[in-house]
């Protein structure tokens, strides 16, 4: 008797489980609970030498238009000189079914940069065409780099 | 919450330590209300990092609890394969559980690289110490089994095994069998208390002084990218990662074995001056002995451990590797870490056991330590690719033996890193042998809160800085 009680309560935390997954997969595949500096430290320490160097919450809005207070958080990295493209945005947002407003924005710059590289810096030109942005749940990511790839395998790993 | 943080400093620690000892020691007496006190303070310290996970430790608790129960009735009454049968089913939920959160997007982007196959990773946040609490259930769940432990009558009691707070996150691994008669009966006491604060600070020291700045300069090698550093740039940076892990990983040990006795428990050990072997064999038996010694008892042992043929024995080291490797990450280079110590432990073993009892120790000292560094390259590179590249780095395939920037890390880190060096040797206790015992309690009044405030400055002069062995 006291073992299929025991069962029953097996079961009954199996149906839990079960539920609890939907409930994550449902909610929060995708999102992350870390801070901003959480997911973005660990990339920053891939950065080569003298590659970027992290910009204010002025310079994301300069650049992409992002409101800092719409967001939980946002790092934005970008190079000093003007020849060279490399940058690297990363923003936790308040409301994950903001992603694809922030993904257009960001390729509008994409777009706006390769028009302007396109005839005088093909090296350039050629970063930004491989350029990475990735919407992981509230989590928005992109990269313009030479190691982009490394960089957004840091990011993914640091989720 | 990590500990070496203001919140747990200042907040938690003396709010749960001033609970448990006026109400569960001082006014109660009773082990019950002293288990409750620490089963809260530990859920509401898992819970600050991660409040929606709560909800998965406590279904795995209640499962846990009722299939040991199971277990040990069928066994009572004589029905083993039902038993059996209940342990398959636990062991299924486990490591299930364990393989849907950290392994599934690993499965996924591999399987994602195969033409024709679309699939999206989860990309779930891993449930903190999920790797930890696991395996410590499994342990649980296989000695009832086996009837090496009584199941646990109490739920209080088997919640507070799991979730304990000193060794919730990042270890050690404690077995239920270990620990299941402190958590009936444990008195503490003064000294305990003390020489438990005693081994806190120290861990606490090793994590904030010594893992963080060494960290720091790995950090710089790191940032200059594998191909373009040269080799002494490579080594400099490789020495101060072997030095910041352990630092990093025993100083955390410290703290839950300091923990842990600050409230009356006994943890084993789970380091032991890993950095003085003079093999790979004799390494992993100083480094985590929590993690070898499961994969020992839980996996090698039942598969034949070495009592079999030799290719068997070669099958059943190579799992346990495999296993390990997989244990600390859902990515190649783990595997492939793991695969390394497998194969060279199975060399040693069966290749060159004679051979190295001939050679001086200190050249099985060097040729270990080596072997070591390399090995940590594959933990801490972010892929494997990188960690080809950065060994490449290591021995000749750079921007040349040595640059500026090699020279420049050496020479403004040569103190830390030997004073790193020093005190991954068993220094201490040599120190400790020197002085008798009331001299050294003398001196431990003095040290211990000079080493906690120092502590505490390097604590807030820190930017946010992990531990390690958290992602596992």
């Amino acid at each position: 008797m006291r073992m299929r009680n025991y069962i029953i309560c097996e079961i009954l935390c199996v149906l839990a489980l079960t539920g609890f997954i939907w409930f994550l997969c449902t909610t929060r595949a995708g999102g992350t609970q870390k801070s901003i500096d959480e997911v973005s430290s660990p990339v920053e320490t891939c950065f080569a030498q003298d590659q970027m160097i992290k910009k204010t919450h002025a310079d994301a809005y300069q650049a992409f238009g992002i409101d800092v207070s719409d967001t939980e958080g946002l790092s934005y990295y970008a190079n000093e000189n003007v020849m060279d493209v490399s940058e690297m945005l990363i923003i936790k947002l308040k409301d994950k079914d903001d992603a694809k407003a922030y993904k257009e924005a960001i390729e509008t710059r994409i777009e706006e940069r390769k028009n302007l590289y396109k005839d005088y810096a093909p090296e350039q030109y050629a970063l930004l065409c491989d350029s990475i942005v990735n919407i992981s749940g509230n989590t928005v990511f992109y990269c313009t780099a030479k190691n982009a790839d490394e960089l957004y395998e840091a990011y993914k790993k640091a989720l | 919450m990590v500990f070496s943080s203001a919140t747990f400093l200042f907040v938690f620690l003396p709010v749960t330590i001033l609970l448990y000892y006026l109400v569960g020691v001082a006014l109660t007496e009773n082990v019950t209300v002293k288990n409750l006190i620490l089963l809260i303070a530990s859920l509401v310290f898992y819970a600050w990092g991660e409040p929606v996970y709560i909800v998965l430790m406590l279904i795995s608790i209640c499962f846990n609890f009722f299939i040991g129960k199971d277990i040990s009735l069928s066994r009572r009454y004589g029905k083993f394969s039902r038993a059996r049968a209940f342990l398959i089913f636990a062991v299924i939920f486990n490591i299930g559980v364990l393989g849907f959160f950290k392994y599934a997007d690993f499965v996924v982007m591999n399987l994602a690289k195969l033409p024709g196959i679309v699939v999206k990773p989860l990309n779930l946040p891993l449930p903190i110490g999920i790797s930890f609490y696991t395996f410590q259930i499994l342990s649980y769940i296989i000695d009832v089994y086996n009837g090496r432990t009584a199941a646990q009558k109490k739920l209080l009691n088997f919640a507070l095994y799991v979730s304990l707070f000193p060794q919730l996150i990042a270890g050690p691994i404690v077995k239920y069998k270990d620990i299941a008669e402190q958590l009936e009966n444990r008195r503490e006491s003064m000294d305990a208390y003390g020489k438990g604060f005693k081994r806190f600070v120290i861990g606490l020291a090793k994590k904030l002084i010594l893992a963080n700045t060494l960290g720091s300069v790995y950090a710089t090698v790191q940032a200059s990218g594998s191909g373009n550093i040269s080799t002494l740039t490579a080594w400099v940076g490789i020495l101060c990662y072997t030095l910041q892990i352990y630092f990093d990983f025993s100083g955390y040990s410290d703290m839950a074995i300091g923990l842990g006795g600050m409230f009356g428990f006994e943890f084993n050990e789970n380091f032991n001056y890993p950095y003085i072997a003079y093999s790979i064999t004799e390494f992993w038996k100083r480094w985590h002995i929590s993690l070898s010694s499961w994969f020992k008892d839980y996996v090698y042992i039942p598969l034949g451990g070495n009592r079999c043929k030799v290719p068997r024995v070669i099958f059943n080291l190579m799992v346990v590797w495999i296993l390990t490797g997989l244990w600390h990450g859902a990515a190649w280079n783990f595997v492939f870490w793991g695969l390394y110590y497998g194969v060279l432990l199975i060399l040693e073993k069966y290749v060159f056991d004679k051979l190295l009892k001939a050679v001086p120790k200190i050249l099985r000292w060097l040729v270990t330590m080596v072997i070591v560094m390399v090995g940590w390259v594959f933990f801490s590179a972010p892929s494997l690719t990188d960690a080809l590249t950065y060994i490449g780095a290591m021995f000749g395939r750079s921007t040349g033996l040595s640059d500026a920037e090699g020279i420049y890390l050496l020479l403004t880190n040569a103190i830390l890193i030997l004073f790193g060096v020093i005190c991954s040797m068993p220094v201490r206790m040599a120190l400790a042998g020197i002085f008798n015992e009331k001299k050294h309690g003398k001196i431990t009044v003095v040290t211990t809160p000079l080493l906690l405030i120092i502590c505490i400055i390097f604590m807030i002069s820190e930017s946010y800085n992990p531990f390690l062995y958290f992602r596992f």
